[in-house]
């Protein structure tokens, strides 16, 4: 087993779930309550990681974060290191990779927030931000929980984009899913299989985790 | 200082909704909005709270503007206006306190939770703070609604039918407690309300709706016995069940009855028990019978000499529009009026059944 791989992995996924928390819970308001132009557009651009390949995301990525792009060359004036090939570039890549994973749970939940309560909040004094923090987001607790876990969990497991802008650089970008790649490509099958068996026991439990979730969503009344 | 608004709103497919009125809002003072369910009553009130943009007019409140041309200028959040609803909308994840104290602002947090006390207190919430909504009745919900709509201290309350999903016995009490905590905070409302017991209970002044207008303004006695007395269309719910509404004061109690005076006269009625000094007397046509003369005893408790002001021939029932010191009126046949050959101007006996009258207690 490449534990090396696993500990990148649950770091990976940790942070870029960490990042997309805040990240998120911003742009879920608007996705969910928003009247707006353009409020399809976003929506669009938000759920575009789920249906492209990871290979054109991937790509657009590289060219994104690469050393001629504005960012790229920020970042290298900035630490005089590259953002494509590191591990904080696989970071910023698995935050744009995993966002719909994170909106999609979070905006539903907060969709079947009683819009009577976001009312009686407004005619309280509250403006949109309070509302959203004091009482939409609170009543979408369960939306939020499985926003973090699905995240946390497609992070683990996502190969297409890491492998397109990380590669597999052991203890800095080669993660469970690309190791299992590589272990397969070197046809150590034995060691293939334990780490799929891992990853594959892991999307079980957090599916079943999210079940659970979601079947205990409307219980305040 | 008052609230003048003049607007209209339209759903699609729906009738168009349009409002004009005034409301006072330097004194506590209740206004009722009145009318049948789905005249535009609650709409008129979300358009006054900000939750529902009209398409034209002009909301202004003591020369601040909140609506116009099309635009809310102050959205809900910056009007000032408490809103309590049919079904109280508290906040499920948040306890009693933590309901009251949400719309508390610009104060330290010790005088909050002073203030969060003092509603608790004043609503009857005594040992419920840390409850939470779901482990509360009806009753004690309304009743956080309420604090939490006063305790931000609005300068307008507006109610949407808050007793409507009450047992009777709770919306009594809420609806007493509610009338003196508004006076006690002098804080003016307007009450929505299908209800004329309701209205009449609680309404200092009344705006009744009809198809989406403002059609009446005024009393709400007066307003109700032109409504529901002789200005009340044929097969109209409420006119039957509220007959002629007649301000009174309590004179004693009698066997079971209260002591009513009507004017120079006085009327037997029955008593609803309570403590109040004057009451509303809905006198229904159906109840009262017309002789020329006393005779033996009858099973009418309530014997007085009236003038006919008016006889109104309603096909084979006739309306006849009294005076005994107030006005009232009789429904009887139009057989048995040609039978005692009345006629206006000439005095009549009227005998009303204790039965046929209902008693509102005026709050104070």
């Amino acid at each position: 087993m490449d534990w090396e791989a696993i500990r990148l992995s649950l770091r990976l996924a940790a942070l870029s779930t960490g990042l997309l928390v805040p990240l998120g819970i911003a742009l879920a308001w608007p996705l969910a309550f928003g009247r707006f132009r353009g409020k399809l557009l976003l929506e669009a651009l938000t759920s575009l990681p789920l249906v492209l390949p990871p290979t054109v995301l991937g790509f657009y990525l590289i060219v994104a974060l690469g050393p001629r792009s504005p960012v790229g060359q920020a970042w290298e004036a900035l630490t005089g290191a590259r953002l494509v090939f590191s591990f904080q570039g696989l970071l910023l890549a698995q935050v744009v990779t995993n966002l719909p994973f994170f909106l999609q749970p979070l905006v539903a939940s907060l969709g079947s927030v009683d819009r009577r309560l976001l009312e009686a909040a407004s005619t309280l004094g509250s403006r949109p931000p309070g509302i959203y923090l004091r009482v939409a987001l609170p009543l979408a607790w369960r939306g939020l929980l499985s926003a973090m876990i699905l995240s946390f969990a497609h992070a683990i497991g996502e190969f297409g984009v890491v492998l397109m802008v990380g590669g597999s650089l052991p203890g800095r970008t080669r993660t469970a899913s690309i190791a299992l790649f590589d272990q397969v490509q070197s046809f150590d099958m034995a060691g293939a299989n334990r780490t799929a068996l891992l990853l594959l026991a892991f999307a079980l439990l957090v599916l079943m985790g999210i079940a659970w979730l979601r079947s205990r969503e409307r219980t305040w009344s | 200082m008052e609230l003048r608004a003049s607007f209209s709103k339209t759903f699609p497919g729906g009738p168009t909704i349009q409002a004009a009125f005034q409301l006072p809002l330097d004194a506590f003072g209740l206004t009722v909005l009145f009318g049948p369910s789905g005249c535009g009553k609650t709409t008129v009130l979300r358009c006054l709270a900000g939750l529902e943009a009209p398409e034209e007019g002009l909301i202004q409140a003591g020369g601040e503007t909140w609506f116009q041309n099309g635009r809310a200028i102050r959205s809900a959040s910056g009007r000032n206006i408490g809103f309590v609803s049919q079904d109280s909308a508290l906040f499920p994840h948040l306890s009693v306190a933590g309901n009251i104290a949400y719309g508390i602002r610009d104060c330290s947090r010790a005088e909050g939770r002073r203030r969060v006390a003092e509603f608790i207190a004043m609503m009857g919430l005594e040992g419920l703070a840390d409850r939470r909504p779901a482990e509360l009745s009806g009753g004690q919900k309304q009743r956080v609604a309420l604090a939490r709509a006063l305790a931000p201290k609005p300068r307008l309350v507006l109610l949407d039918e808050p007793f409507v999903s009450l047992d009777r016995a709770a919306a009594e009490q809420l609806r007493h407690t509610l009338r003196k905590r508004l006076q006690d905070l002098r804080v003016p409302a307007l009450l929505v309300t299908h209800d004329p017991l309701e209205a009449l209970a609680l309404g200092d002044r009344m705006l009744r709706m009809a198809e989406g207008r403002i059609v009446e303004e005024g009393e709400p006695a007066l307003v109700l016995s032109r409504y529901g007395g002789h200005g009340g269309r044929a097969g109209d719910p409420l006119g039957v069940q509220m007959g002629v509404v007649v301000r009174t004061r309590v004179l004693g109690r009698v066997e079971g009855l209260l002591r009513l005076g009507a004017g120079s006269a006085e009327l037997l009625a029955p008593d609803p028990g309570g403590d109040f000094e004057e009451a509303f007397a809905c006198i229904r046509g159906e109840g009262v019978a017309l002789e020329h003369g006393p005779h033996g005893p009858q099973t009418q408790r309530n014997r007085l000499v009236a003038e006919i002001v008016a006889i109104e021939p309603l096909g084979g029932l006739t309306r006849i529009r009294l005076d005994a010191g107030f006005p009232f009126e009789a429904l009887i046949t139009t057989w048995a009026c040609q039978d005692l050959k009345l006629a206006q101007g000439q005095t009549t006996h009227a005998l009303i059944k204790a039965s046929a009258i209902g008693v509102i207690p005026i709050e104070g």
